[in-house]
């Protein structure tokens, strides 16, 4: 069963459409990858499926209902999360009060000790840093922040807007392996990135995205074969 | 009387007055530093207050301490009221901020305010009306040796005190307060991780309106009676207080109104042996808006501020 599904998805800013019938499907478990160039329309379709856009046209369903209408907040709250490109911190606010705020919704609220220590053992400098402003952090840091408080939200789907972007590659690597971490906890994980190479190794599933339609989709091994990806996107 | 002695006399009346100027300061950055409304009202809110402990107090002999809640209560009802009818269309959505949105609340600000000012002048007919030198003890002077206090303007201080430290504790303890913060600083990754920010909008209008009609009780306490001009002094006076504490900031306010408070006192002072006692007075005052000029000038996000 799909946990989420776009259905013919139309969308955009003001009079300029950005997604033209788009359709996507995360089945439970595992890596989704959308994959894609700079204004391919891979922001907006996270955008649009946490809801801090609305569809023009077509649906969005989460565990076979649709949600196409409801506030980003309730979709937070059944379990929609996400880490938003260029992290989003609260800048004065500490790295504890972040965790705790990551867990504001009641689901979240009853797992958040269990959440707690994994975020803790996921990344230990949290820990130190607890009552550090996240301001003062490292771009890194603020990315573990950020993951970190998406996971105290308890996800049933974790949407990640290109966590790797603005890194120094070390950090990059330390991002891909959290992500792997993630998926072997058994989370839901839809990745945006531009980032093929990595992409495409820790995702089970991928979605081409170009001009704001997906112009190819399968499982990861087949698509990181085609022709598409060697020529656009590796340069093979 | 030496100098010093008026020295003295003025910075402790400014003091005190600067703790009631701090009060006044915190619900406006609150509803400015979060919600980027800019409360051109401020004034009127403040008299809301003043206005329904003094009639209380006058008409039904209701004890100010007690009155000081029905005014907390009734500058809650006018925030929500200011949100529903006014803000709501303007700021009621989970977007960033833009300075074109914060120029409609003021436009929608100043509105309310005339409205309220009218109220107030029709009903008053513009004459002083107020609790008069009402006070907590039998005596209502106590003797410092240098110069006597009014026991109102030590109960108005601490009262400040006491009131900014609950909405200081609420603001930065409690999930609510967090989620006030997370909204103010970004209210799309605040609905990301569950925030609903259009209620979080609605119910900073209300706390930060309450907040300041419970300060015109000071206000009122502190001056006596209030007319309804007296919103032009406190109302420029909180916006400067505001901008020298740090735009969100509410220990920064407070303290800042007690700089201002402090700065007026000992300018006074100075006036008065440069220029002349008369002319003492609006020069002190002056001296409040120069500091203005110069937070913008040399520390644009105030004392307490954040630098973006």
């Amino acid at each position: 069963m799909a946990l989420l599904e776009v259905k013919d998805l139309d969308t955009g800013y003001g009079e300029s459409q950005v997604l033209w019938g788009v359709n996507l499907r995360v089945d439970e478990g595992g890596v989704t990858l959308l994959l894609g160039s700079n204004g391919a329309g891979k922001t907006t379709t996270l955008r649009a499926i946490t809801g801090l856009i609305k569809p023009w046209r077509g649906e969005i369903r989460f565990m076979d209902r649709d949600i196409s209408t409801k506030p980003t907040h309730e979709r937070a709250g059944e379990g929609i999360i996400m880490v938003p490109e260029g992290r989003r911190l609260w800048p004065d606010m500490t790295v504890y009060e972040h965790l705790e705020m990551g867990a504001y919704t009641e689901r979240a609220r009853n797992r958040f000790e269990d959440n707690l220590d994994f975020v803790y053992q996921l990344f230990p400098v949290l820990r130190e840093r607890r009552d550090q402003l996240a301001g003062t952090m490292s771009g890194g840091e603020q990315q573990m922040l950020a993951i970190a408080r998406a996971i105290m939200g308890d996800p049933k789907i974790l949407l990640m807007d290109e966590p790797s972007l603005g890194l120094a590659p070390s950090i990059v690597i330390q991002v891909f392996n959290t992500i792997s971490q993630l998926k072997e906890r058994g989370i839901t994980i839809l990745l945006v990135e531009q980032n093929v190479h990595m992409g495409l190794s820790v995702a089970d599933y991928a979605y081409i995205i170009e001009n704001g339609r997906i112009v190819l989709e399968g499982p990861s091994d087949e698509v990181s074969q085609t022709d598409l990806i060697k020529k656009s996107y590796l340069g093979i | 009387m030496t100098i010093l002695t008026d020295l003295l006399i003025n910075l402790t009346s400014g003091f005190l007055w600067g703790t009631v100027l701090g009060a006044v300061s915190v619900g406006l950055t609150l509803i400015w530093g979060v919600m980027k409304v800019v409360n051109l009202a401020h004034g009127e809110s403040i008299l809301l207050g003043a206005y329904v402990v003094s009639a209380l107090y006058l008409f039904l002999n209701v004890d100010p301490l007690l009155a000081m809640f029905v005014a907390l209560v009734s500058g809650l009802l006018l925030g929500f009221a200011i949100y529903w009818l006014g803000l709501h269309k303007i700021i009621g959505h989970v977007d960033v901020v833009t300075l074109r949105i914060e120029m409609s609340t003021l436009l929608e600000m100043f509105a309310i305010s005339i409205i309220l000012y009218n109220i107030y002048s029709f009903l008053t007919r513009s004459e002083p009306f107020g609790i008069g030198i009402w006070h907590l003890t039998p005596i209502s002077y106590i003797n410092l040796g240098y110069m006597s206090i009014q026991v109102n303007h030590l109960t108005a201080a601490a009262l400040s005190l006491v009131a900014t430290f609950i909405i200081y504790q609420f603001i930065s303890k409690t999930p609510t307060g967090k989620a006030i913060r997370a909204v103010m600083q970004d209210s799309q990754a605040a609905a990301l991780v569950g925030i609903n920010p259009v209620r979080i909008k609605m119910l900073t209008t209300v706390i930060s309106i309450g907040f300041t009609a419970f300060s015109g009780f000071l206000v009122v306490l502190y001056e006596s009676a209030v007319v309804p001009s007296i919103s032009y002094k406190y109302a420029p006076l909180a916006f400067t207080i505001v901008v020298l504490g740090g735009l969100g900031s509410i220990i920064g306010s407070y303290i800042a109104g007690i700089i201002i408070g402090v700065t007026y006192g000992v300018s006074k002072v100075i006036f008065s042996v440069l220029v002349s006692k008369n002319a003492s007075d609006p020069l002190a005052l002056t001296m409040a808006f120069i500091i203005l000029v110069l937070t913008l000038l040399l520390k644009p996000e105030g004392l307490f501020g954040v630098k973006r």
